[in-house]
């Protein structure tokens, strides 16, 4: 599975309202309108060089996304990720254009609020700005935007700020008005305010975050049984966000085998599970972005089991996004930090945007391990990624029903229990169709939306 | 046949640098309530090419309905050197033609002024000789209050401004009109006051014509002239 596919997906899905399909970059003022409707409203995806009939028509270039990032960047305030990528669907060539919900709105463009009405794209009204605006305040200035108490300009770590600005402009086409001012990139970036460098500035690039704010440290733990009585090894890390990530790594590679890093052959006689390195990197992002940073006693926490690897932080799922959803192609991305969410996208660590969570699962499914969980846990999020035990491959045990359905049931295609009696049950009960679709969810072949009597099954593209 | 009504103007009036993001949410609030909104920022003052920009600033003041002052951590320019900024004279105007007028003041301004007072320096005058008591003499010296990295404001008299705006010229308490002045420290706080106090537009409509004694001046002010 690859981002292409994704894209395949979105296309066979049809427009929504959070999915527009805009035929070439002729009208970018409409493109610029639906992304700042989306912001305004709950987020989405914009492909550009798509017919109304979810059929790329060949209209865009690499060329064209560069100059939509630009002219997105340059047109809608407050600045904000956006994530516009050029993408080869199956069909032909598109652009991506990924959008949060926002954070800081309203959202502008051309001087005026747009919002998202179902599947249009409407001018606010005063009614919907004054809810808008309301429903913004009401939240109480994140955290990450607070001033940084006792942080100076020359607790920066200014070569790591420097290295940034080289990685976002070389790599993601991102342009410092002033690349060399230091002053200067961090308020472009929001992490100056007022004169004061804000708390996300700490998380970043502060040399010693930890005194400041302990609660941004990461606790690493391998422990030699499931319970979590003997461990084989503890570590407490701190420092700038990025450098964590990397410590966190070093910890799990040095504690596991990574799938992804072994070469033919040396799977069979390695008896460690095995982990993608991709997924693992993929979700201690997610920790160290999603996390909720406000509370003293907060952390971000790596425990390694015999059989499996949990990733915890502090903070809790999106309100409206279940467990369940994350494994989904499209769910609402809502950053909890997008001041931090926006620097690890720079600096290329971040996947794209509500692409990373969907990502991990399918790296899972692609070599065979079980779907990863989510979790909320006591006041933090937990994710489970369960080992892949080479030498001990998942026997997957198929009656004819599930083998004829994954042989006919195409990726993408989905299916209601009543729908799997008829065509493949031959007069099973209810209760037996079920438990046929309930297993071969948790083998990764169909991934369940909605409850009750509206639960559908969407077949994914593992094989057999 | 109906009179068309004139769609009402307000003036924006702040200094930009900085709070350019928050000037764009600010304009299309505005507009979004159906205001004509004349904002420096946005290139949509009206100028009148055979006068100075500060004439034209200021001829806007006279002209617009509603105003709205931003008084932030910068001053501004003026235009020339030592004179008050434009933004300052902007505001002075508002309050010399009892123009409606509605004004925000970053905290950063309000702590200060208390601050100065606190120590013994409650005027103008005696903030400029604290100032100098401290070292601040001469234009470099200055230039440190202004460095980026530290900076509360740039220059000490945004509290002059925000004193003229509460009205402290006048001693008798009573007497003492239009002169609420809203603390702001996000930007969230300046778009739900814009939103609070701007977003019922008939409302400020009949407010406006309330508060012209003179019939037939709000009669001319209302429709512009033109009939339909």
């Amino acid at each position: 599975m690859t981002i292409n596919d994704f894209t395949d997906r979105l296309l066979a899905k049809g427009e929504s309202s959070r999915l527009e399909f805009k035929a070439s970059l002729e009208g970018k003022d409409a493109i610029a309108r639906t992304v700042c409707a989306f912001l305004n409203t709950d987020g989405g995806v914009v492909l550009v060089g798509v017919d109304d009939d979810g059929k790329p028509n060949g209209s865009v270039t690499e060329n064209h996304a560069t100059r939509l990032q630009t002219f997105l960047r340059d047109k809608i305030t407050p600045g904000v990720l956006i994530d516009v990528s050029f993408d080869h669907a199956s069909q032909g060539d598109v652009i991506s254009v990924g959008i949060p919900t926002g954070a800081d709105r309203p959202y502008v463009f051309d001087g005026a609020v747009f919002v998202r009405i179902g599947g249009s794209t409407r001018p606010a009204t005063a009614s919907a700005l004054r809810e808008l605006v309301e429903n913004t305040s009401q939240s109480t200035t994140r955290w990450e935007r607070r001033p940084a108490i006792g942080l100076e300009i020359d607790g920066i770590d200014l070569p790591l700020l420097h290295k940034t600005v080289q990685r976002a402009q070389n790599r993601r086409g991102y342009l410092f008005e002033s690349p060399n001012d230091s002053v200067a990139t961090l308020s472009q970036l929001s992490l100056f305010q007022s004169g004061q460098l804000t708390n996300a500035a700490d998380v970043l690039f502060g040399k010693k975050v930890a005194r400041r704010h302990p609660q941004t440290r990461v606790r690493a733990v391998c422990y030699s049984t499931d319970r979590a009585d003997v461990f084989l090894d503890e570590q407490l890390y701190e420092g700038p966000a990025f450098q964590l990530l990397e410590d966190a790594m070093a910890f799990l590679k040095r504690h596991l085998t990574i799938g992804s890093e072994f070469r033919e052959g040396q799977l069979s006689r390695d008896s460690k599970p095995k982990y993608p390195f991709n997924a693992l990197r993929e979700g201690l992002v997610n920790a160290l972005i999603h996390r909720d940073y406000a509370a003293f006693s907060g952390s971000v926490s790596v425990s390694i089991y015999p059989d499996r690897v949990e990733i915890w932080n502090t903070g809790k799922l999106p309100r409206g996004v279940s467990p369940r959803d994350l494994l989904l192609a499209s769910h609402s991305s809502i950053l909890v930090n997008p001041d931090i969410s926006h620097v690890f996208y720079l600096h290329e660590l971040m996947e794209r945007v509500g692409r990373g969570t969907f990502k991990i699962a399918q790296e899972c499914r692609d070599i065979g391990m079980r779907l990863p969980e989510w979790k909320n846990v006591g006041s933090g999020v937990r994710l489970t990624m369960f080992a892949a035990q080479p030498g001990t491959p998942t026997i997957i045990d198929l009656n004819d029903r599930q083998k004829e359905l994954l042989d006919t049931l195409k990726p993408g295609e989905q299916i209601r229990v009543f729908g799997y009696v008829e065509r493949y049950g031959h007069g099973i009960t209810d209760r037996q169709a079920r438990r046929d679709l309930s297993d071969l969810e948790g083998d990764g072949f169909l991934v369940r939306h909605g409850a009750g009597s509206k639960t559908t099954y969407e077949r994914t593209d593992r094989t057999v | 046949m109906a009179k068309m009504q004139k769609q009402l103007t307000i003036m924006v009036s702040s200094t930009v640098y900085g709070i350019e993001e928050l000037l764009d949410q600010v304009y299309a609030l505005l507009g979004g309530f159906g205001y004509e909104v004349w904002m420096s920022h946005k290139g949509t003052v009206p100028i009148y090419p055979n006068r100075t920009a500060l004439e034209s600033c200021l001829t806007a003041v006279e002209k617009c309905d509603l105003f709205l002052s931003i008084i932030t951590t910068r001053y501004g320019s003026g235009v020339i050197d030592g004179q008050l900024s434009i933004t300052h004279q902007e505001l002075l105007k508002s309050i010399e033609l009892k123009r409606a007028r509605w004004i925000l003041a970053h905290d950063h301004v309000i702590f200060a002024r208390t601050l100065f007072k606190k120590l013994g320096a409650s005027n103008p005058e005696g903030r400029e000789e604290m100032l100098k008591k401290l070292g601040y003499v001469d234009a470099d010296a200055l230039k440190e209050l202004r460095k980026r990295e530290e900076l509360v404001f740039d220059d000490i008299r945004v509290i002059d401004m925000y004193e003229a705006a509460i009205r402290h010229d006048l001693k008798v308490y009573q007497d003492r009109k239009g002169n609420w002045v809203q603390k702001y420290e996000a930007p969230d706080d300046v778009n739900l006051f814009a939103t609070a106090q701007f977003s019922r537009y008939r409302e400020i409509e009949q407010f406006l014509n309330e508060q012209f004694a003179n019939k037939e001046e709000v009669q001319a002010k209302a429709t512009g002239g033109t009939t339909s």
